[in-house]
């Protein structure tokens, strides 16, 4: 028995290392800005990270600005996780395509990270000089919680509502931890079980 | 012949989705970069062409020509060679309003008002990002408004930088691209030849790449003429600046 639970684990953990596709939800809001704000904005989204197309899907939709965007990018590597503030790692000024002068709307795109355009300069020159220095840099930094969309308005030039890439489980990983969760429970009950004989 | 008809409506309607898509203005990246030098006095970059050109305000309740794309960024490169390296993050900046032309503002941080002279705009701790709102109030095309700053580091780990200036000019409105329909299969473009560094590219969704139309236009009169074959379900077309 333990040695199927050890090669289901062992064959999970691989799948995880391997999956081309890492998904991250971001939340953004004044309370995640720094310094924080009392904007009453909110933002939610998504941003799917595929290692092997090198591409960056990202969605998001934002309502209730005090101001009207100006700029949006993605931020990174803060010096610790879900904290701080960091240069900028995309396109600056903002997204091709992003809604300016809004204070609510909604935009996707997918980003080539093997084009320089899809990336602000000075992140590439400060990561090897090279797109993929910069997508292994980025690819570190959303994975160890140290990158945050922030979207910009004319009431808060350093940002209105920002908030950081967090992963989400994949299903593989849920299942495992499921998996996890029903070997505690079990190993708990069998004690008590012969305990109590 | 109802399908053709149909069709050709629907091509139609992408042109004219197209063409509200061509008058936006391509944006191009003006940062203006803060680093310090080796003997640690604050030092500004200002890689980039000026005056800066000011489109048309899409802000509700800004006027005129307005950006808030000419941002404020630390640099996150150390380069010995032009004496230029990342700022303390124990220093706290912030950009004063030195001087400023008549018809040109700068909004101050909360978006409540100009900045007047000597008032402050926040900035923040290194590494920092900041977009102001530059805005030409009541510019005439052609004329070139100034603006001075300097910036403060309320910390006091670095004196106040030397004041530097940066100039605006309202950006002459966006050329527009119009189409006459000829027959069923094909429809005729047109452009002003007066933009200059404007090309005209296409895309089969608004969600794709664009690419160059290589097909060489007409002169006729004061315009640039293409016709196109409808052989698609759709197309867009967009005048991008260089």
């Amino acid at each position: 028995m333990k040695k199927i639970l050890l090669s289901v684990l062992t064959m999970g953990s691989l799948m995880s290392v391997q999956g081309a596709l890492v998904q991250y939800s971001v939340t953004l809001d004044g309370l995640s800005e720094s310094p924080v704000n009392a904007s009453p904005g909110f933002g939610s989204g998504t941003v799917n990270y595929d290692n092997v197309t090198h591409s960056l899907q990202i969605q998001v939709s934002f309502s209730g600005l005090t101001g009207t965007t100006t700029a949006s990018h993605i931020h990174a590597g803060t010096a610790a996780p879900f904290a701080g503030t960091a240069g900028v790692a995309t396109t600056t000024p903002y997204f091709a395509g992003f809604p300016i002068g809004v204070s609510s709307g909604s935009y996707s795109t997918t980003l080539d990270l093997t084009l320089a355009s899809s990336w602000n300069g000075a992140y590439i020159t400060a990561n090897g000089g090279t797109t993929s220095g910069a997508e292994t840099a980025l690819g570190t930094a959303m994975a160890d919680g140290k990158a945050y969309w922030n979207i910009h308005s004319t009431t808060f030039g350093g940002g209105e509502i920002r908030g950081f890439l967090v992963p989400v489980p994949e299903p593989s990983t849920i299942a495992l931890a499921g998996l996890g969760t029903l070997g505690i429970a079990g190993s708990a009950w069998n004690r008590r079980r012969i305990n109590k004989s | 012949m109802y399908l053709v008809r149909t069709c050709v409506c629907w091509w139609i309607f992408s042109i004219i989705l197209a063409l509200r898509a061509a008058e936006a203005l391509a944006h191009e990246e003006v940062v203006i970069l803060v680093g310090r030098s080796a003997a640690g006095e604050i030092k500004l970059d200002l890689d980039f062409a000026q005056p800066i050109e000011l489109p048309a305000s899409v802000f509700p309740g800004i006027s005129g020509h307005a950006t808030g794309e000419v941002a404020l960024h630390s640099t996150i490169l150390d380069d010995a060679t032009n004496d230029f390296f990342q700022l303390s993050n124990a220093a706290d900046f912030r950009f004063i309003l030195v001087a400023k032309d008549s018809g040109v503002e700068v909004w101050n941080d909360t978006g409540s008002g100009y900045m007047g002279i000597g008032e402050t705009f926040y900035v923040g701790a290194f590494p920092f990002d900041t977009h102001p709102v530059w805005n030409i109030v009541n510019g005439t095309q052609g004329n070139v408004y100034w603006l001075t700053l300097k910036l403060r580091d309320l910390n006091g780990v670095y004196p106040d930088s030397a004041p530097f200036a940066l100039s605006f000019t309202p950006s002459p409105p966006p050329p527009k691209v119009s189409i006459t329909q000829v027959d069923p299969q094909h429809a005729t473009l047109s452009w002003t030849t007066n933009a200059a560094n404007w090309n005209l590219q296409s895309a089969i969704s608004l969600t794709t790449n664009w690419e160059s139309v290589t097909n060489i236009p007409a002169t006729a009169g004061a315009d640039f003429s293409l016709t196109i074959t409808l052989d698609r379900p759709q197309q867009f077309f967009r005048l991008h600046r260089e």
